[in-house]
């Protein structure tokens, strides 16, 4: 039986071979993919701040500083660490891409060394907003690990709780691996203007059963509509 | 502790452990509740909220914020609040917020001593 080798046929093995050579380089990450949702309790280490970190933390003002209350994420870590947010984790060839409910986040993580980081930070929500409080990424595989370390930082807040800070100092590295289905994260914080040593998160992530993020529309999440309802008249001293 | 507070605080000594870490520090242990007349539904994110006017024996009038999960929380867990009406009167129960007039909801008691837990795994 004779084959013939048209331009047609060539093309579709060409794309074949292509899409095979990315499957395989993926195939080799560990599986890190899908939807998770925060296990809770999380855990952190001892908190040792400088001078300077801790004066920004008691300068912290948790009903007005939260940058939550402008729907703007204050860090990774305070987005991470949200419970009943789902969060999708998808692997590419090139790159990974976390999609956070909270905030319509969507984060795009380029896989290689910082030479791979740019001008632009890695997260933008779904209006095209760009997000530095979540900084820039780049991240590789080890072994069963995805390495994600994020520089570039605005100054914003590891917790929003207390007001545990970030600067344009902070580095971050976020350490993910699946053991036995559960996504854990061990996520390091190191900023020697705001901390004596390094400050270390760790969270697990169960399994969700959807397969997608929801549109999250944030909306009004400051109290300055519902203040103005109780405030009193100019000149009523009640 | 204003008048209007139907119920003695009580410190629940639970911390709900599928709560919000910013409900935890937004909110108090202390429970109370406050009965007013619904003025608005606000189904989203980041809150879902019901606006209550209270008023008071000498008419003054204020107006509460009982707030509870995220439109999105709570649609997988399958909660509405399309039971609430504006212009009904309820008895909301809640944890005490740090901002004036505010509460997490935890129960709303209707007129007909019906009730409506949105979260009861938080309460």
């Amino acid at each position: 039986m004779t084959t013939r080798v048209t331009p047609l046929v060539i093309a579709l093995l060409l794309t074949t071979s292509f899409s095979v050579s990315l499957i395989s380089s993926v195939s080799a990450a560990p599986e890190l993919s899908g939807v998770w949702l925060l296990n809770l309790p999380d855990s952190e280490s001892e908190l040792f701040l400088t001078a300077e970190g801790q004066r920004i933390l008691n300068a912290y003002d948790l009903l007005n500083d939260d940058p939550s209350l402008a729907c703007t994420p204050a860090s990774s870590a305070r987005i991470w660490a949200n419970p009943n947010s789902l969060i999708k984790i998808e692997q590419f060839a090139d790159r990974v891409q976390i999609s956070y409910e909270l905030f319509d986040l969507r984060r795009e993580i380029p896989l290689g060394d910082a030479s791979t980081l740019t001008d632009l930070p890695s997260t933008r929500n779904l209006d095209g907003t760009y997000f530095s409080e979540m900084g820039s990424s780049f991240a590789h595989y080890e072994g069963d690990h995805l390495l994600i370390e994020s520089r570039n930082h605005a100054p914003g807040y590891i917790r929003t709780s207390r007001g545990i800070p970030q600067s344009a100092n902070t580095i971050a590295l976020e350490d993910l691996s699946v053991v036995d289905g559960v996504l854990h994260i061990t996520h390091t914080y190191s900023d020697s203007t705001l901390f004596e040593q390094a400050f270390v998160l760790n969270y697990t992530f169960y399994s969700a059963s959807e397969t997608d993020v929801s549109i999250y529309n944030c909306t009004d999440a400051d109290y300055d509509w519902f203040n103005a309802l109780n405030a009193k008249p100019e000149g009523d001293s009640q | 502790m204003r008048a209007f507070l139907l119920l003695a605080a009580l410190m629940l000594g639970l911390c709900p452990a599928q709560a919000h870490h910013s409900t935890n520090a937004n909110f108090t242990q202390e429970i109370i509740s406050v009965v007013g007349v619904i003025e608005r539904v606000r189904f989203q994110n980041p809150h879902a909220s019901v606006l209550i006017k209270h008023t008071e024996a000498d008419g003054e009038e204020t107006f509460w914020l009982i707030e509870s999960g995220a439109r999105t929380t709570l649609e997988r867990q399958g909660v509405t609040l399309d039971l609430l009406e504006i212009g009904s009167k309820i008895t909301a129960t809640g944890r005490k917020g740090r901002r004036d007039y505010t509460m997490y909801l935890q129960k709303i008691i209707f007129e007909d001593g019906s009730e409506f837990i949105p979260q009861p795994d938080l309460n």
